[in-house]
């Protein structure tokens, strides 16, 4: 794979999602339009995927429960990474949470979530196997609602990482609050990302117990419990529910990261490691993925080839 | 005939009908479970495209989670490229 100077590469940073994002390309003349190739696939897939907007595909399919609703091309597309998540993690990273997530008080933008008088109530959660996708339409239970942040962020990055690849040629980096793919010819050395609890600036000074790895291709992500927590009638609660109670997963793994070959297939298998809790490393070992998990207590454990 | 048997034989009435609503329930999901598993792998062998047609899926039915082709080696500790955190 080529490689081109460190000097060479620019970068821009700007918020999305409630995110950092940020962009780094080889060839510093192709920024500009880099950017906006970034920029359309975010507008494109926060149309099609939104849980906070009306007027998304994602709220006609929960509007729609219990009958078939007509989605479009992306979205389906979407659904169907969705749905191949919950099956390679049997369950573990599944699409039918968005009921238990609003139920949590987080059916909004996280600046404005209402901490809410009550105790967190328990949401049922109706399974990924009840959603029926075919083709261009897709049925969901009566009372389901779907989430898909925990896959949609990363194959974003995939996608405007890959197109912004094949309009430029250039080397590139796309990182969507943390959830990072690469594509095209690497900079010397590689990409080197830092790892840590929450996703920050990556020209600011490195903070204590973080890591700096390189990768030259596919993706990295990093699933956690440090961000994304907010308070719900006195308790706090975070974004990562376990499927199997509707409840945030229990504490063993305050972040956990894996690179592998798209940061789609990364952020599923991390974001499922945070919620399998203790059964997570010996499936990350029969995987093989390089990983890096982070207990409660910031004791560090890596494997797959991960360095050390 | 105890003035109580009729209020007592609605009662398992309604019992009688809860049970056949939960049963018919139980077979209704069994049913949606199998036509689900049938429809998931056509449904995942899906190929995202990218706004300019760059197929951007992972792996299709049958493919797990891959590594890196250039696996993960040790970065500097100083300047980075990008950084990878919850969020």
């Amino acid at each position: 794979m080529t490689a081109v100077r460190d000097r060479a590469v620019a970068t821009a940073d700007w918020t999305a999602w409630t995110c950092r994002v940020r962009l780094a390309v080889t060839d510093p003349a192709a920024l500009a339009g880099a950017r906006s190739v970034v920029e359309r696939e975010l507008a494109a897939v926060d149309a099609a995927c939104s849980r906070f907007r009306r007027d998304s595909g994602l709220a006609a399919v929960d509007a729609g429960a219990g009958r078939w609703t007509p989605v479009a091309p992306l979205l389906a597309e979407a659904l169907a990474v969705a749905l191949r998540a919950a099956r390679l993690t049997d369950g573990d990273v599944d699409p039918t949470v968005g009921g238990a997530l609003s139920a949590l008080g987080y059916d909004r933008d996280l600046a404005d979530v209402d901490p809410g008088t009550v105790p967190p109530v328990l949401a049922p959660v109706a399974g990924w196997r009840t959603v029926e996708l075919d083709g261009d339409r897709v049925r969901i239970p009566w009372g389901t609602r779907l989430d898909l942040g925990a896959t949609a962020k990363a194959w974003t990055a995939d996608r405007a990482a890959a197109a912004v690849a094949a309009r430029t040629g250039a080397g590139v980096l796309v990182s969507i609050g943390g959830d990072v793919a690469v594509a095209g010819p690497a900079p010397e050395g590689g990409w080197r990302i830092r790892v840590e609890d929450v996703t920050g600036d990556p020209d600011a000074p490195p903070p204590p117990g973080s890591a700096t790895v390189s990768v030259v291709d596919g993706g990295l992500a990093t699933s956690g419990t440090r961000a994304r927590r907010w308070l719900r009638g006195g308790v706090e609660v975070h974004h990562l529910l376990d499927p199997r109670t509707g409840l945030p997963a229990r504490p063993v793994w305050r972040t956990v990261s894996v690179a592998a070959g798209s940061c789609t297939d990364a952020n599923t298998v991390s974001t499922a490691a945070v919620v399998r809790g203790h059964a997570a490393l010996p499936w990350l070992r029969e995987l093989g993925l390089p990983a890096r998990l982070v207990t409660e207590h910031g004791d560090v454990v890596t494997c797959g080839g991960w360095p050390a | 005939m105890e003035p109580t048997d009729a209020r007592r034989r609605g009662t398992r009435r309604v019992r009688l009908v809860t049970a056949a609503v939960a049963g018919g329930a139980l077979v209704g999901t069994g049913a949606l479970t199998v036509v689900v598993a049938d429809a998931h792998p056509a449904a995942a062998d899906t190929a995202p495209a990218g706004t300019d047609g760059t197929v951007t899926a992972p792996g299709g039915a049958g493919t797990g989670p891959t590594a890196p082709t250039g696996g993960v080696g040790a970065g500097h500790p100083g300047h980075a490229h990008g950084s990878s955190g919850s969020s």
